[in-house]
């Protein structure tokens, strides 16, 4: 490595974290804020709100909050809410006050496992579905 | 190596780089590929570095070491796709790929250790031993700091509910569907 290939290597790294940075969508993505797509099952307590939710004990439950939005396509249950009530619980509530967009996971027993924002949730069943066949 | 196998090399690289950002870009996962790329291929340098200060493995090309170290991080990701394997804790095995997530400015941070790694790098191929392991020392640092500043992964919703940063502050989400930016997600 010369030391123009270090320069070189340094200055293309800056720049597409500097474009990235730049993005709009950058701030979508950071995975800290609102926790997003961590895609680690990170929860595990009692669901809450659940008898609003049509969960069926035995059954994975993806509790999708949002308003207005189309539910990812996914071989699971798949509640739509808009319930502020609902979003607050459980933590799908924007600091702006409106409602997700984003889903949480309820495992068979009830129990609340994982929980996004995801404002592309539409376009990514498939990595729902790896998160529900881990809860089957 | 040739200039026709450098180009052929460099052209390879690329390619598969950017066939990893498209896996990672269909789910709106741009941060983590910068993320796990620049540390990864951070931690190939700073590797080598180690293994030349301590008379070792002098024959590896540092395109290698950084290409060993960025997939190395990635692979959790490659098990998400290929093997529909959710991430786990001990995932962290893997260049911290959990723990880096929730690093203080962690693009910034593993920008800085990765420009430290290859400035390293580049002084122990020009003999510049004590400067070398200074650089490496102080990658190792900046990414040991950033780790330790981070905050542990919530483990409740009552959490989630009481810190603001979880509550999804973003500007660009606008619009009764929350639908971002064209292309986000």
């Amino acid at each position: 490595m010369t030391l123009a290939g270090a320069v070189a290597a340094v200055a293309i790294a800056a720049g597409l974290v500097l474009a990235y940075a730049l993005d709009p969508r950058a701030a979508l993505e950071d995975p800290v804020r609102g926790l997003r797509q961590l895609d680690l099952l990170y929860l595990d307590e009692p669901a809450p709100l659940l008898e609003r939710l049509g969960h069926r004990p035995g059954e994975v439950l993806v509790v999708v909050v949002c308003e207005g939005c189309t539910a990812p396509a996914v071989a699971a249950s798949v509640t739509v809410t808009s319930d502020a009530e609902v979003a607050a619980a459980y933590a799908l509530r924007r600091a702006d006050g409106r409602v997700g967009p984003g889903y949480a996971l309820v495992d068979g027993r009830g129990r609340v496992r994982y929980r996004t924002f995801d404002p592309g949730l539409a376009d990514h069943g498939p990595e729902v579905a790896v998160l529900v066949a881990a809860l089957r | 190596m040739k200039a026709v196998a450098r180009i052929a090399l460099a052209a390879g690289l690329i390619a598969a780089e950017a066939s990893l950002w498209y896996a990672y870009d269909r789910y709106g996962a741009g941060f983590h590929h910068l993320v796990h790329g620049l540390l990864g291929a951070g931690s190939g340098l700073v590797a080598l570095v180690a293994l030349r200060l301590g008379g070792r493995a002098t024959g590896v090309p540092p395109w290698a070491a950084a290409s060993a170290g960025r997939v190395l991080a990635a692979v959790p990701d490659m098990l998400f796709l290929s093997l529909d394997l959710p991430h786990a804790r001990w995932m962290d095995v893997f260049v911290a790929h959990i723990a880096v997530h929730f690093v203080p400015a962690a693009l910034a941070v593993v920008l800085g250790a990765f420009a430290l790694a290859v400035a390293a790098c580049a002084a122990v191929l020009l003999g510049r031993r004590r400067l070398a392991g200074g650089a490496a020392a102080l990658a190792v640092a900046v990414v040991a700091v950033g780790l330790a500043a981070r905050d542990p992964i919530p483990s409740s919703l009552a959490e989630l509910r009481a810190r603001p940063e979880y509550a999804c502050v973003l500007p660009a989400l606008t619009g009764p569907t929350g639908a971002g930016p064209a292309g986000a997600g």
